[in-house]
């Protein structure tokens, strides 16, 4: 993210930090709750209605429950289902995410507007997996992902500063095991 | 141009979304188990499924032990749903009279499991079983071959493959019927395999000794055994014109 900052920082841009509260959806939505997040990165101004931003993101996501109920098949002659638990020691999300706004409608200093970016990610979880004649182990999982962001904002420009308030839905590709879905809602500053 | 396909994939990104549950707990249905035990004395459990399911539930089943901390793997029972909303399964008589059994019933989703009440029976009732076939004690008929059986046989072993009689008979004969776990009162079914599919099943040999070598025959699967034990673990065998891999029919009765 630092690289990435500071690889902009050269650019006729501005400096953005937004905190944001994460919220997963799909199966990895069962498991996380609520958590926190933050982005920062460069964001140009609006020329003729559009504008690039470069954002990063990171966040810490919290599991709903200490214990998750679940459950290992065994395939041989019959199927036989045992039942287990799961704890998730560590989830952590991290993205790379260049998109563009267009303002939609601007009334003195606020403006609304929307926008898309293509994330790039990477989450990184920690889980230990009990399952009596299935599985007992820690395991570690790395998963990168390509995804598509909308999202869309009201801003309101004062002095050489920009407030926002944002919300935006994360869509992934691929299988589940992999991907991050979540919605955010965020509120940032751009100088 | 470029503004409406953006405006289209807000849309669409927005469209897409599906509200999360507030709680763990509500991505799981709510299921309620009630029994019933039936005039013939076979146990019924019914489960209703309550709740907006979030995820299709993928498998629907029941399990009981005989300790209160029954797994969804003690003595499973794998079941297909009547309706959207209930699922059922009626045991047969295999329960030990004066034991107490612990029934759970269970539902599985992409996400996890979920688990109904547990009902605790005690004394399930055993009402005798009635064969198709009525003869005197130690009675045997292999083939075209009419003897006895030695009187009250016992359990000649007990091992992880279950509980195996082995029953003299004149002749030279020898019945080998060998049970999942001990038998109670009850209907249960012939297998041809020796590994086990609980737990209605039994395997039934018959050998025959010429003096110089055994022969050993088989009896062929999904035929019924009649099974009617007294509270005292005595009780009585009884099948009637099973057909084997020789192509002889079996009917035996003894007491163990």
């Amino acid at each position: 993210l630092l690289v990435f900052t500071s690889t902009f920082s050269s650019l006729y841009s501005q400096f953005t930090i937004q905190p944001f509260v994460a919220s997963p959806t799909g199966v990895k939505g069962v498991y996380l709750n609520k958590s926190p997040g933050i982005r920062f990165g460069r964001a140009y101004s609006f020329e003729n209605r559009w504008r690039i931003r470069f954002l990063g993101s990171l966040s810490y996501f919290i599991p709903r429950k200490r214990v998750f109920k679940v459950y290992g098949v065994e395939e041989s002659n019959t199927t036989t289902f045992y039942q287990g638990t799961k704890s998730i020691k560590l989830f952590l999300n991290i993205e790379f995410s260049p998109g563009l706004d267009i303002k939609i409608i601007e009334k003195g200093l606020f403006s609304w507007y929307a926008g898309f970016d293509v994330p790039i990610g990477a989450n990184t979880s920690v889980n230990e997996v009990n399952i009596p004649h299935i599985q007992s182990s820690r395991e570690s999982i790395l998963a990168i992902y390509i995804g598509f962001r909308g999202r869309t904002g009201i801003e309101y420009e004062f002095d050489a500063y920009t407030l926002f308030l944002e919300i935006d839905r994360t869509y992934s590709m691929g299988s589940e095991t992999f991907t991050m879905n979540y919605n955010t809602l965020g509120i940032g500053i751009t100088f | 141009m470029k503004k409406t396909l953006l405006y289209f994939l807000i849309l669409f990104t927005f469209f897409s979304c599906k509200k999360n549950k507030s709680k763990y707990e509500d991505y799981f249905p709510e299921l309620t188990m009630t029994s019933v035990i039936l005039p013939d004395g076979h146990l019924q459990l019914n489960c209703s499924i309550k709740g907006e399911e979030y995820w299709p539930l993928t498998h629907y089943g029941f399990s009981y032990n005989d300790s209160s901390d029954v797994q969804i793997n003690d003595n499973q029972v794998i079941v297909n749903p009547t309706s959207e909303k209930a699922f059922t399964h009626i045991f047969p008589k295999n329960f030990h009279p004066n034991k107490a059994y612990f029934f759970k019933a269970w539902v599985t989703n992409e996400a996890g499991y979920a688990e109904s009440n547990i009902i605790e029976i005690n004394h399930v009732m055993t009402t005798d079983v009635t064969p198709p076939c009525s003869n005197a004690n130690n009675y045997f008929q292999y083939g075209s071959y009419t003897g006895s059986t030695a009187n009250s046989p016992a359990f000649s072993s007990t091992n992880s493959d279950g509980i195996k009689f082995e029953i003299s008979c004149t002749n030279s004969y020898k019945i080998i019927i060998q049970f999942t776990e001990t038998p109670s009162t009850g209907i249960y079914d012939t297998n041809e395999e020796t590994s086990f599919i609980f737990p209605y099943n039994c395997v039934i040999w018959v050998s025959s000794y010429n003096g110089l070598n055994y022969h050993t025959d088989k009896v062929n699967s999904n035929q019924l055994v009649f099974v009617n034990k007294n509270i005292d673990g005595t009780g009585t065998i009884e099948l009637c014109g099973l057909t084997t891999f020789d192509n002889k029919t079996l009917t035996t009765k003894f007491s163990f």
